[in-house]
Parts: structure tokens; sequence; C-alpha cells
């Protein structure tokens, strides 16, 4: 998993990270804890499907580009899976 | 982030999971070569760009330009034609009207996981015009057959949500 951020054509952030240690069993229950403060209603359980199929879909389809966002002032951020 | 022709290049072939010498091979130049497109230090031969998009899955102007084409405009293909849902991309553009652009792409397996659980899109990306989208309704249309743009919605507030498959 790649988070790639920068503002205004200045690299900020080019972070590696391997995808079952960002989103795996454990971490499912911080994000739903998270998720439930926000006011988003996804239990472990559902997260802990959705996460199996991420890594499925990202198993046959490498650079998976999940989110891209340019913001009005310059700033890019990706997230590649 | 300013994007170059060097930059789409390497950007456009790790999306297709080539090395930089399987594209050298096909491009029939030297390794070197193609690590100096992506590197900016030399451009790829304009007699050489038509092969070069074909191979990357482009057209030649978006190779150069870097902007997509828009979607086509939905279209019903035949049974024969049809690719298998699970390998299809929905697609989310969301531009506001601040001039901020968001790009989703989000596999037809997790959707139909995600509609499986009884999720709805705000969940997903906590975006307000998501909201009352059908997620059914558009596994539906695509499982009939339909691709390209399925939807493209203006809100009050000028903000844009277009929403296609591929």
């Amino acid at each position: 998993m790649r988070i790639y951020i920068t503002e205004a054509s200045r690299k900020i952030l080019n972070l590696r990270i391997p995808l079952g240690l960002a989103i795996n069993r454990m971490t499912a229950g911080f994000i739903a804890r998270r998720c439930r403060k926000e006011g988003i209603h996804i239990s472990k359980g559902q997260l802990r499907v959705l996460i199996k199929e991420v890594k499925k879909y990202k198993k046959h389809h490498k650079n998976w580009k999940l989110v891209e966002i340019d913001s009005a002032d310059g700033a890019h951020v990706e997230i590649v899976l | 982030m300013e994007m170059t022709i060097g930059k789409r290049i390497a950007t456009l072939r790790k999306e297709k999971g080539m090395t930089q010498e399987e594209l050298s091979q096909k491009m029939e130049v030297s390794a070197q070569a193609v690590s100096k497109w992506e590197n900016d230090q030399s451009c790829p031969d304009i007699t050489s760009l038509p092969k070069l998009a074909k191979i990357l899955g482009v057209t030649v102007d978006e190779l150069l330009s870097g902007k997509e084409e828009t979607a086509p405009v939905a279209r019903v293909l035949a049974p024969e034609e049809r690719k298998d849902i699970k390998e299809m991309m929905l697609r989310f553009n969301v531009d506001s009207c601040d001039g901020d652009h968001v790009r989703m792409n989000i596999p037809m397996a997790l959707v139909l996981v995600a509609l499986e659980m009884g999720m709805d899109l705000s969940q997903v990306s906590g975006n307000s015009a998501l909201k009352n989208i059908d997620l059914e309704q558009i596994v539906n249309l695509v499982q009939y057959g339909v691709m390209g743009n399925l939807m493209e919605v203006e809100s009050g507030e000028g903000d844009t949500v277009r929403i296609f498959v591929e």
C-alpha cells in the first residue's frame, strides 16, 4: 500500500506500508471503533469481510489506485493498494 | 502536481504491471531508453507514440496531455462481449465547485460484497452527494451489460458527480 502526498509540486510524503500490516483482523477493530465515532456504522465483522475481499482483489490487480485527490490549492493525494 | 509525459508513461506502465524491460521489448528499444523517457531525460520518438499508447492502453492524446478521455456514453453490450462483473471497476469522479477533484476506483467485486452487507456508498465514501445512489440498481444495470457513463449528477452547490463502469 502506498500513500503519496504532494503539496504544490513539493513532495511531502511517500509512505509504503505492507497492506497486511495496515489492514488486518486487529486493525479492523480500531477502524470499526473509529467509524462508529464518525457516525459510520460498519461492524468489525463487515470490515473483516471487506478486508478479505480487498486483499483477494489486490492479489490479482497490482497497483490498484483506490483514490486520487487533486485539491484546488495544488495538493495531490494518491492511495495505491 | 505537474504530470510530465515521463511520469505518465511510468504510471501507465506500472498500472499494466509491466517492467521497464518488458515495455522496452514490446517497443523494440533498449531498457535504458525507457528509463530515460520515464525520467524525462528524453522523449519517445513521435512515430512510436501510437504503438506506445496502444501498449499502455490509452490514446496518443491521453498519453501526451494526460487528460482522460470522457467516458463513453452508456451502451449495452451483447452477452458475448460482456466481461465478468467481478473484473469490472466502478469509478466515481467528484468535481467540487471549489476546484477539488476526487477520483475513486472501486472494484465491482467489492461493490457486490458491500451490497450483500447492506452498506451504502455514503458509508464508504463519507460523501453526502453519493448518499441516495442505489448500488443495487447500478449492479443490475451492469449485469444487464450496461457499460460506460451510468450517471452524472450536479448538486445545487455546483459539485458534479460522475459514475461510470469500465
